[in-house]
């Protein structure tokens, strides 16, 4: 494959590169960096984006380091760690999707550097996690709760922000890192057809005190999971004739994902300017479990062929975002981003004897969209009052594009469709003593689609003493309806299946008690302790029902008449000692379901359980840090419309569990070498799955992990002037 | 230096991990088979071109080199090859890229009454080393006809909305495609005077007991009797007993669907059984007495759809074609069908039609008012591929008008048997079944449908190859067949593909 050999010519010049570099570097060696430098750099160069939201939410981050412990390549490596997040992988697409607080993906928002990101079902939600590369990541941030206040639509279970790293971290001109990983899938790993196998490189470069540059490339090759199943190239021949034992294929499809990114951060007097330019590419073939044996007719021999498709994507992201002084002690912080998101489909018969695509049946483009972005604010607009403040802002966001899968083969009206709207935002501080604050805010969104649409929030703090805090958020925020519920077009004799363009979106509305306390045990120890409640309610949640058309034909489409409620406690601690580092976790979490609510009738709230824990130690002599992580999953149920009634469906419960070493053989060199999944996860029961899903029969269940595997990543970093 | 030689070993590492094997250069072995055992020729026949398959494409040019030995068949007098094949040895050449390769074998004489002559070609060598020998290594030319021996058939039912029914004759190898929409009614040709309906279009009928006068009865007109029917009901999901006075009402059950009306216990269908027994028609039996004979009203049965259906699916039901009235008379000799719309009073339209020995059935088309050929002659077919077939039956707890798809029908009403073999513990696997294996007293002669649909299965999207058939044609030919395919490679349904040998 061309694309192959592209990067293997783009490493064997960074090869010859690096070589020569490297000769020149030993005499740079003398210039080691100090730790208390390294903080300094962190702490400066954090951005502001988020420091709003701390004050009115509860925000969690995961930063490098977390990364670095699990050798986290993409988003999925590091969220299944957060204990009110479960990533759920959807094997037959290679899609990963998240669930917080047992919502799915679509009410989940996530923004790179406060940006929506474009994905294959819209702006911002439902993104396939795998597909964000953390290579130039500087944090993550978890914000929870309905934020429709600051971050617009499809904000309700919370936002997910991805932080650049800007500038370098050291007093160098020049950063070079290079790092490998390989990495078993299950027990299977082979050097080119099994297994993960990860290359990184990047290069930055301070070209004054106030202008840094970055460029970098990931590739990450997922060979896919087995599990059993015996690849594309497989068929079961007896007597001349092919026996369609289901065993073609792969249990999870390969993937192979592409990130080239570049980036400039620059000061102009007090204006700070950052840009980022990103470029994605996957490749995920889907392998179809069915041979098609048909015989030659003119040899009488099976010649068997199957049906395959593959699904192509490709990004490009521009963000550019600008913050400053405005005038005194008032700042502005200016986005803009343009992104385009095309998705190709090929369907192809793929001949298992000759190993080669015999025909072609489609290749299109089967979705595309279009963004154009903007957002904008002004904060402390009042400095100087310590009463009263006020932060105003706009977001726009103006999108086109098709989805013809979304819409349906049989949709005659795969046509672009445009979405528009305009959103204004302000939120008020209100600080009422030294101790209490009160923080009302509101948006109002006009959308070209389903109208306008006001949504607020109210947020207090209490702080005890400087240890002890308490804080009360009531959030509303809205899931826009998708594509598919809005447009899906499926009608024959036998069929009528319709979107409903008449959709309201979703009004979610979130409650959060916090109270948060730190205590200082001994010089060298510090407890953090977090008690939380949270309550969501999701009105006219969007489910399929069953009408009847003007031909009074049954028509089955989508409508607001479904409603959920979500109650939950969590309790998070964390304990630093010495060289140690320990947090636990636990929250319990019930979610009740009223389908469709004309009828009143309210389920009773189906409980969870989830425990998450880290463990660290950091052996400074040799510089080596081990880590451990474990996240316990409870049971989960959902309520499930089904024939006779509604019947409630359950996914079992499992433990996840990751370990790893990570040591500095030299200064610039280190290695990481850990094992993910210890318990060895790969399906767990589930009754709420559609049976048959899975083509062996056997108890429904879903797949969450490929087994135990194992990685060792390498990662050189050379920093010279 | 170490760090040189780390970086290198990082910088290799990054180059081997990023590669991987995406050639298929793995082919399959280029085998040569000749495309049938035997090969008969007719009196007519001076030339016949024999062919040598491949297992695939030749990559690089070749010669096959081919032998022969003839029975009461000499070289130069009985017989020549085109390349020359004087020299005891006949060299076929193959340019790369070639599927199959030829020669001609001319006929210079005939045979002999009473005595065998024939010429077995044998491959012998190959110029090329990695070429290799199939199983068919060597074929029979006769100077007279042979049973057709074996072969792979792919069906031309058309494709995902089954525009054709197949006829399929074993012994001769001939498929014969006619579109299904093209007749309604078929006039039985043997002692009795029976009238069948084409399921393949969903064709149905109902007699309207004691009106003989056609022009009489139109769509507003009540029936001479109260009909007692039931009809299963979408709401209680249970057959609901219906009581039906008028046309208009009755026309509403009439039509193949879940809700067609019927009442199996009193002997009412709308349609003819699915065995396709002489009884069992729709149509009673056509009396010499013309009173005798009432007026039906006849559902044309459904359009065949013009769209395809998506990938995996089928559309084989349309619209509805309407319906028609229908009187018919016989003598014993001649049918004489009378037919009009349904809403026609002033006059209609008449034809006979002279039975014809040759055929089972004679076709007819309402719509255009004139006979069709439909079915070869009754010893030229063993099995119909129907591919659509609807009747009025059980299914599960319910009554109701089936229509079915992929459906296979074999020629009962010409004496061609047929039996189901299903592979479990002790039973031959197709591949290995021999004429030993024949049990005689399995065959089905009074059923039509002992194959249905049952050779595939269409949820899991796969031919169901637990199954197989042996069939035992008017001639007293064994056959075996085995269905290898419901779908072409693209994954459109309705392309059938089996492979049959004979035993």
């Amino acid at each position: 494959m061309s694309l192959n050999k592209n990067i293997n010519l783009l490493f064997l010049t960074f090869f010859f590169f690096v070589i020569g570099l490297a000769q020149e570097s030993k005499k740079q060696q003398k210039d080691s960096l100090s730790m208390q430098q390294l903080d300094e750099v962190i702490l400066t160069g954090e951005s502001k984006v988020m420091s709003l939201s701390k004050k009115l939410f509860s925000v969690g981050t995961i930063d490098q380091k977390d990364i670095a412990k699990v050798a986290g390549n993409n988003l999925a490596d590091i969220l299944n760690y957060n204990l009110n997040i479960t990533v759920t992988p959807d094997p037959s697409t290679g899609r990963s999707t998240i669930s917080m607080f047992g919502l799915d993906g679509q009410y989940v928002k996530v923004l790179i550097d406060g940006i929506p990101m474009a994905s294959d079902n819209g702006m911002g939600n439902n993104i396939d996690i795998t597909q964000i590369n953390l290579e130039d990541v500087e944090r993550v941030e978890i914000v929870e709760g309905s934020m429709g206040v600051l971050y617009g639509d499809n904000a309700v279970a919370g936002v997910i922000n991805i932080v650049t790293k800007r500038g370098l971290e050291n007093n160098h001109k020049w950063q070079l890192q290079l790092s490998v990983q390989e990495e078993t899938v299950g027990s299977e790993y082979a050097l080119f057809d099994e297994g993960r196998h990860i290359q990184n490189v990047k290069l930055s470069h301070q070209l004054s005190d106030k202008t840094s540059v970055a460029i970098g490339g990931s590739r990450n090759d997922n060979a896919g999971f087995f599990n059993d199943y015996q690849g594309k190239d497989y068929v079961n021949i007896q007597d001349n004739t092919v026996v369609n034992d289901s065993l073609r294929g792969m249990e999870w499809n390969p993937k192979e994902q592409l990130t080239v990114y570049g980036n400039l951060n620059t000061s102009i007097g007090k204006h700070n300017i950052f840009y980022k330019i990103q470029y994605y590419d996957e490749s995920v073939p889907v392998y179809n479990h069915l041979v098609n044996g048909r015989l030659d007719p003119n040899t009488g021999m099976p010649n068997p062929t199957a049906l395959d498709e593959n699904f192509d994507t490709e990004r490009v992201m521009n963000n550019l975002n600008i913050t400053g002084p405005l005038k005194g002690s008032t700042v502005y912080n200016l986005s803009l981003s343009h992104q385009t998101q095309k998705r190709y489909y090929k369907q192809y018969v793929y001949n298992i004897l000759q190993q080669g695509i015999e025909s072609v049946i489609a290749d299109d483009l089967s979705q595309s969209s279009k963004i154009w972005y903007s957002k904008g604010f002004v904060s402390n607009m009042v400095p100087n009052t310590d009463f009263f403040n006020l932060q105003l802002g706009y977001e726009f966001n103006h999108q086109t594009g098709f989805d013809a899968i979304a819409t349906g083969e049989y949709s005659s009206d795969v046509v672009e469709n445009t979405l528009e709207n305009y959103d204004f935002f302000g939120v008020l501080d209100f600080n009422i003593t030294d101790r209490f604050s009160i923080f009302p805010g509101a948006r109002f969104t006009n959308n070209s689609q389903f109208g306008n649409k006001l949504i607020w929030s109210l947020s207090s703090t209490y702080d005890f003493s400087n240890s002890f805090k308490v804080k009360a958020v009531l959030g509303s925020a809205f899931r826009a309806p998708n594509f598919e519920e809005l447009f899906f077009y499926f009608v024959d004799s036998n069929h009528n299946v319709q979107g409903n363009p008449n959709l309201d979106p979703e009004d979610g509305l979130s409650v959060f008690l916090n109270a948060e306390g730190k205590f200082r045990l001994s010089d060298s120890s510090m407890l953090k302790t977090a008690l939380k409640s949270f309550y969501f309610n999701i009105d006219g949640k969007i489910a399929s029902i069953i009408s009847t058309d003007d031909q009074d034909r049954n028509l089955f489409t989508f409508d607001n008449v479904d409603r959920s409620q979500i109650l939950g406690f969590s309790l998070e601690n964390s304990l630093m000692m010495n060289r140690w580092q320990a947090s636990l976790g636990v929250t319990y979490m019930g979610e009740s379901t009223t389908i469709d609510a004309s009828e009143g009738i309210s389920s009773d709230f189906l409980w969870s359980f989830n425990l998450q824990s880290a463990l660290s130690y950091s052996i400074p002599s040799i510089n080596t840090a081990l880590s451990a992580q474990l996240k316990y999953t409870g049971r989960s149920q959902v309520v499930l419309s089904g024939t006779d009634g509604s019947v409630v469906g359950q996914t079992d419960d499992f433990t996840w569990m990751d370990a790893s070493a990570r040591t500095n053989i030299t200064k610039d060199l280190s290695i990481t070498l850990g094992a993910r999944n210890i318990f060895d996860i790969v399906r767990v029961n589930a009754s709420d799955t559609p049976t048959g899903a899975h083509g062996s029969g056997g108890a429904p269940s879903r797949l969450f992990g490929n087994g135990r595997s194992y990685y060792l990543k390498l990662l050189y970093n050379l920093n010279f002037n | 230096m170490r760090k040189t030689i780390l970086l290198k070993a990082i910088a290799l590492l990054l180059i081997i991990s990023s590669c991987s094997n995406d050639d298929g250069e793995d082919l399959i072995d280029f085998t040569v088979n000749f495309s049938s055992e035997t090969v008969g020729t007719s009196e007519e026949d001076t030339t016949k071109e024999i062919t040598l398959s491949f297992s695939r494409p030749a990559s690089e040019a070749g010669t096959i080199n081919v032998t022969y030995t003839g029975t009461n068949a000499d070289y130069g007098t009985d017989f020549t090859t085109t390349p020359d094949g004087a020299s005891g040895t006949i060299a076929v050449s193959v340019a790369a890229g070639d599927q199959n390769a030829s020669f001609t074998f001319n006929k210079l004489s005939n045979a002999i009454e009473g005595s065998t002559k024939s010429v077995t070609f044998s491959i012998d060598s190959f110029d090329q080393t990695d070429w290799k020998q199939g199983a068919k290594a060597s074929t029979l030319v006769s100077y007279t006809p042979v049973a057709a021996t074996g072969g792979v058939v792919d069906t031309e039912n058309g494709g995902s909305t089954i525009p054709n029914q197949v006829y399929f004759d074993f012994s001769s190898a001939t498929q014969i495609a006619v579109q299904r929409d093209t007749w309604e009614i078929a006039l039985y040709n043997g002692t009795e005077n029976r009238v069948y309906l084409n399921s393949a279009l969903a064709v149905s009928a109902v007699e309207i007991t004691g009106e003989t006068d056609l022009l009489a009865i139109t769509e507003a007109s009540d029936l001479p009797e109260t009909m007692d029917l039931f009809t299963y009901s979408f709401i209680s999901q249970q057959m609901e007993p219906v009581s039906v006075s008028t046309l208009a009402g009755l026309l509403e059950g009439l039509p193949v669907g879940y809700e067609q009306y019927g009442n199996l216990d009193e002997g009412i269908s709308f349609t003819d059984n699915a065995e396709g027994t002489l009884e069992g028609t729709a149509f009673s039996e056509v009396s010499t007495t013309a009173e005798e004979n009432y007026v039906y009203i006849v559902s044309l049965g459904y359009e065949i759809p013009t769209e395809p259906a998506e990938t995996g699916s089928i559309a084989t039901t349309g619209d509805h074609r309407g319906f028609m009235k229908v009187r018919i008379l016989g003598d014993g000799s001649t049918y004489t069908i009378q037919y009009a719309d349904l809403a026609e009073t002033e006059s209609y339209n008449e034809v006979t039609v002279s039975k014809d020995d040759a055929y089972n059935l004679t076709a007819f088309s309402l719509s255009n008012g004139e006979t069709v050929s439909v079915e070869p002659t009754k010893a030229q077919w063993d099995i119909n591929l129907s591919g659509v077939f609807a009747y009025y039956g059980s299914q599960g707890p319910i009554v109701a008008g089936l229509t079915y798809s992929d459906y296979v029908l074999h020629n009962t009403l010409g004496d061609v048997g047929l039996y189901q073999v299903t592979i479990e513990e002790g039973v031959s696997s197709y591949a290995n079944f021999s004429m030993n294996d024949v049990d005689e007293s399995a065959f089905v002669y009074d059923n039509r449908a002992v194959v249905g649909s049952g050779w595939r299965d269409a949820f899991g999207g796969v031919v169901n190859e637990n199954v197989y058939y042996v069939l035992k044609d008017g001639d007293g030919n064994y056959y075996k067949f085995d269905f290898t395919a419901y779908t072409n490679t693209e994954g459109e349904r309705g392309h059938y593909q089996f492979t049959y040998e004979r035993l």
